[in-house]
């Protein structure tokens, strides 16, 4: 069964997940418009939808979930509809290029996007969604011990990524 | 003191990092970290990564534009079920709008009503615009004029008096006499 959202609620739930959110969804896309987007999709979804059971017990954990999918389906169109190669939205292989650009946040950007999939949803939800990592596992629907191993070479890349455009 | 030998397993101390190690193990990395410089190293490694991924900027005006139109597809906070006091509880969708279909037109009626009585009192009370024909007095103060003739065609007389309901009417048969005239 599920519930309709009231707007104190909802605003209360927007303004507490949304920093977060957003900053998720720019670690996954690379893109900051895709990423407004990809997030305001997922709270209208808690708003047309409403309130299933998961998302009244954890809301945080069913929005990262709704905009991790999101992202995906739409990179997975951008390849199909693609007729170039496949290539992340921020070129990871032009470390010149990125290093002349003068926010530190788009260097964490474009060195997320050098990391595997797996390794790069384990650290974005851990660091932005601050999720636990049984909470990770239960999103990516892996073992506690893959998000274990998978955070650390996640971080271990990042740093090498980091340190070799600096 | 050799840190190497006794150093964690780099994933422990990652976990140890998230606050993911419990009881013993927690304490055994804690007491490690006291005297290895290497994994403390490794900790500010770490803690200067999360915070540069803190970096990343919002969008402050999309964030306000996109709760404002959100905002607009949700019902109001004051719910109709008011004895329910939990605010997820209240509403199912289309409820609200069934309240409204329901009471709006109760209330064009009651509304209706009221004004189509004051309009037929207003009439009854005011005098006629046109002066042709004034309204009659209200039925107390109404004057009854009784016209009675006897079996014998006797002359036409007249009772003159205020209505009163309580009163037994008087019926004068006959000429008055004099006295009842001056009467």
């Amino acid at each position: 069964m599920k519930v309709m959202l009231k707007k104190g609620r909802f605003r209360q739930i927007y303004l507490t997940e949304f920093d977060d959110l957003y900053r998720y969804a720019l670690a996954l896309s690379g893109d900051p418009e895709t990423a407004l987007e990809t997030v305001q999709e997922a709270f209208f979804r808690l708003c047309r939808n409403g309130f299933g059971a998961s998302a009244v017990r954890q809301p945080r954990r069913w929005l990262f979930r709704v905009v991790r999918n999101l992202v995906i389906d739409g990179q997975r169109l951008q390849r199909r509809f693609s007729s170039l190669e496949e290539t992340p939205l921020l070129d990871p292989g032009s470390p010149e290029t990125h290093f002349e650009k003068r926010r530190s946040g788009e260097r964490v950007v474009a060195a997320l996007a050098t990391l595997p999939e797996r390794q790069r949803d384990c650290i974005t939800l851990r660091e932005f969604g601050d999720l636990s990592y049984r909470e990770i596992a239960g999103v990516l629907e892996i073992s506690i011990d893959q998000v274990k191993v998978q955070l650390y070479r996640a971080r271990q890349a990042l740093r090498n990524q980091l340190e070799e455009w600096q | 003191m050799n840190e190497s030998k006794n150093c964690p397993d780099p994933q422990e101390l990652n976990a140890f990092f998230d606050g993911e190690l419990s009881g013993d193990t927690r304490q055994q990395v804690s007491l490690h970290l006291e005297c290895c410089e290497s994994c403390r190293d490794q900790l500010q490694v770490w803690e200067g990564l999360s915070q540069s991924l803190g970096l990343l900027e919002i969008d402050a005006s999309g964030k306000d534009r996109v709760l404002a139109s959100l905002l607009l597809q949700l019902p109001e906070s004051q719910p109709p079920n008011r004895g329910s006091s939990d605010p997820d509880k209240a509403l199912r969708p289309g409820s609200e709008k069934h309240y409204i279909r329901v009471s709006m037109p109760a209330a064009a009626a009651v509304l209706l009503l009221l004004a189509g009585s004051l309009f037929f009192n207003l009439y009854a009370v005011l005098p006629s615009r046109t002066g042709d024909t004034p309204p009659p007095p209200p039925l107390e103060t109404q004057e009854t004029y009784l016209q009675e003739t006897t079996d014998s065609g006797a002359p036409i007389f007249h009772v003159s008096e205020r209505f009163n309901p309580k009163k037994k009417p008087l019926i004068y048969v006959g000429e008055p006499t004099q006295r009842e005239a001056r009467q």
